[in-house]
């Protein structure tokens, strides 16, 4: 039987080379791509997520761990694919139309990614359109915008707008986050969930899918 | 007592006849030209005369008239090429994204893409970009993208001072401290975190810094040693106008430092103290000033032990930047020049009562026994009306006056 453990220490070390071989050999002994996914990879990033809560990791930590997830991540998707595997859920991420800075949003996508969701990152400079247009596409559940700067901040009321004029915010959750973003401020504009951090947001974003 | 006077008193930490004020004296204390355009306009002054000499911030030089209406104290001189290697010494009628009237440089010239994004062009490579409706230009190529060897960093240019850049600075310095009593600020930058982000990319020089800590001070010992023969020769030209040289580097972000308190000390903190204490050595008149955003509560130990003497902006609204915790812990050893009205809450959402209620606050707080410059948390954005500009600046003069009777 896999031992797990090393693998979930080699991703929360960042260590991409060790995290990828580690997987081969799992796969190599039979190993099912849903088990080195839920019981080694998954539980390193949730680990990763603890530890920058608690100050004890950093972003360029949390960034190498996330690196070698995805690595990991994609060496086993075709088996996930092939055995039925389905997402915990979808989000459609993205940094607001005039705003292109992307590093939150990047944190965030990585901590979703960690949980086990679908995640359909739209980069930078995101229209309302292409938000609406994607959510439809990917039927998701979430749609996740960030803004870094106050000036663009108010285009997410315009997204929330789009949505609710298009009737199909009563089908996603849209959250709201980045630097100057408040609690008071997403619920001012209509918009759904706001979380203080990435690690918190994802953490809501799993509990949500089980109710 | 002159300006000049009144800043010297505060960053050797004493109490003038008032707190100073800077208002735009380096590229985070000052104004974004459209909301510089609607101040001139609030003070019935004309407007589109104002100089864009920030493209990048799209930031608006305070001409002397307003300067002086917003109490302010000190000055900048600018690099000749302060971003993206677009010179400002010609000017010629430009056009900002509201459509209002600025002076911008010559030969700024960005080109429009098919999605209406205004683009900068180096040579074969678009160098930065403002997305159609975005109001900044922001970095979009990272020459050093490619390196992955010692060998591949070697190939990379240097990036020495020129005599045509010092010659600028130095014919305004001349001229400021000639014909103005205002203080005198130089930008040098001498940024180690935040070029390696600038040269590397974000994301990938973090995690260089993290998985790969030798190459990155391969990289940071080359940068630093072009920093340190440019800054020799920067104050050898500048010492004698200047009260303030200025550094940056954003060590944090809005919960929380960028790296590690470890990381920093290991891999930046010696790059930060190599300049800094050459300047204190060998300039001791001229103090140390360093920029950095956001959280950086936990690194500022560090930052005064490297030579960090005044620092900014003190983004209040960032994690633990308490300003009474923050005067009391270090305010002997540390000018706060910064900290004097939030701009990401209380200047966007909040009304002019509170604008005030909150200036008197801060100052009551970071101005017993000097220490202290006036101006609010970074640069005030395009959406911020003028108004609230002249409340925020006339509560800093109203409230900053030193009672000497106590």
């Amino acid at each position: 039987m896999t031992d797990f453990k090393p693998i979930t220490q080699a991703l929360v070390n960042g260590n991409q080379d060790q995290t990828l071989s580690l997987v081969e050999i799992a796969l190599e002994n039979g190993t099912s791509a849903l088990d080195i996914l839920n019981k080694g990879l998954i539980p390193g990033m949730d680990e990763v997520g603890r530890l920058w809560m608690s100050s004890d990791i950093f972003i360029p930590e949390v960034l190498v761990a996330a690196r070698a997830m995805n690595l990991a991540g994609s060496r086993i998707e075709k088996e996930l694919v092939d055995t039925g595997f389905k997402p915990i859920g979808t989000a459609i991420i993205g940094t607001v139309k005039g705003d292109l800075h992307d590093i939150g949003k990047n944190l965030v996508g990585m901590m979703l990614k960690g949980k086990g969701f679908n995640v359909i990152d739209l980069g930078v400079d995101v229209t309302k359109e292409d938000y609406l247009d994607a959510t439809k596409k990917h039927n998701a559940n979430f749609v996740l915008c960030s803004s870094l700067i106050t000036t663009t901040m108010a285009y997410m009321e315009d997204i929330v707008q789009y949505f609710n004029d298009q009737a199909y915010h009563d089908k996603v959750k849209i959250a709201c986050g980045g630097a100057p973003v408040t609690e008071v401020y997403t619920k001012k504009i209509g918009a759904d969930i706001y979380a203080d951090d990435a690690v918190t947001l994802a953490n809501m974003l799993v509990d949500m899918m089980k109710e | 007592m002159t300006s000049r006077e009144r800043i010297r008193k505060a960053i050797n930490h004493e109490e003038a006849d008032r707190v100073p004020i800077d208002f735009g004296a380096m590229r985070s204390t000052g104004i974004q030209a459209i909301a510089y355009n609607k101040l001139q306009a609030y003070l019935g002054l004309p407007t589109g005369t104002g100089k864009l000499y920030d493209i990048y911030q799209q930031l608006a030089e305070p001409e002397m008239k307003v300067l002086d209406r917003l109490h302010g104290d000190v000055v900048q001189i600018h690099h000749l090429k302060p971003s993206f290697g677009v010179p400002i010494d010609e000017w010629k009628p430009g056009t900002l994204p509201d459509g209002s009237p600025i002076m911008e440089p010559k030969t700024f010239n960005p080109i429009r893409n098919e999605k209406g994004d205004l683009e900068l062009i180096d040579g074969d490579k678009i160098i930065a970009r403002m997305p159609k409706g975005g109001i900044y230009f922001d970095r979009v190529h990272h020459a050093y993208a490619h390196c992955k060897t010692k060998e591949d960093i070697d190939k990379m240019p240097k990036k020495y001072i020129t005599d045509d850049d010092l010659d600028f600075l130095e014919k305004q310095a001349k001229y400021y401290y000639e014909n103005t009593d205002k203080a005198i600020l130089a930008p040098f930058g001498g940024k180690i975190i935040e070029t390696g982000e600038s040269d590397w990319g974000f994301e990938r020089f973090l995690m260089l810094l993290a998985s790969e800590p030798e190459l990155a001070h391969y990289y940071l010992n080359k940068i630093t040693d072009v920093y340190m023969e440019n800054l020799e020769r920067f104050l050898g030209r500048l010492s004698r106008y200047i009260d303030v040289i200025q550094f940056g580097d954003d060590l944090g972000s809005q919960k929380n430092t960028l790296v590690s308190v470890k990381m920093y000390r290991d891999m930046i903190k010696p790059y930060h103290k190599r300049q800094y204490q050459w300047v204190q050595k060998h300039y001791p008149d001229v103090k140390v000033f360093l920029h950095s955003c956001g959280s950086v509560f936990t690194l500022i130990p560090d930052l005064i032990d490297a030579g960090v003497q005044i620092l900014n902006p003190i983004q209040l609204s960032a994690a633990k930047m308490d300003p009474v915790v923050l005067k009391k812990e270090f305010g002997d050893d540390l000018v706060f020049w910064g900290g004097g009205i939030d701009t990401q809450q209380t200047l966007t959402h909040e009304n002019s009562e509170h604008i005030e209620q909150e200036v008197k606050r801060l100052i009551d707080i970071f101005k017993p026994g000097g220490g202290f410059v006036f101006t609010q948390v970074h640069n005030v954005q395009a959406n911020i009306p003028p108004e609230k500009v002249i409340t925020a600046y006339d509560a800093a003069f109203k409230y900053g006056t030193y009672n000497k009777e106590k």
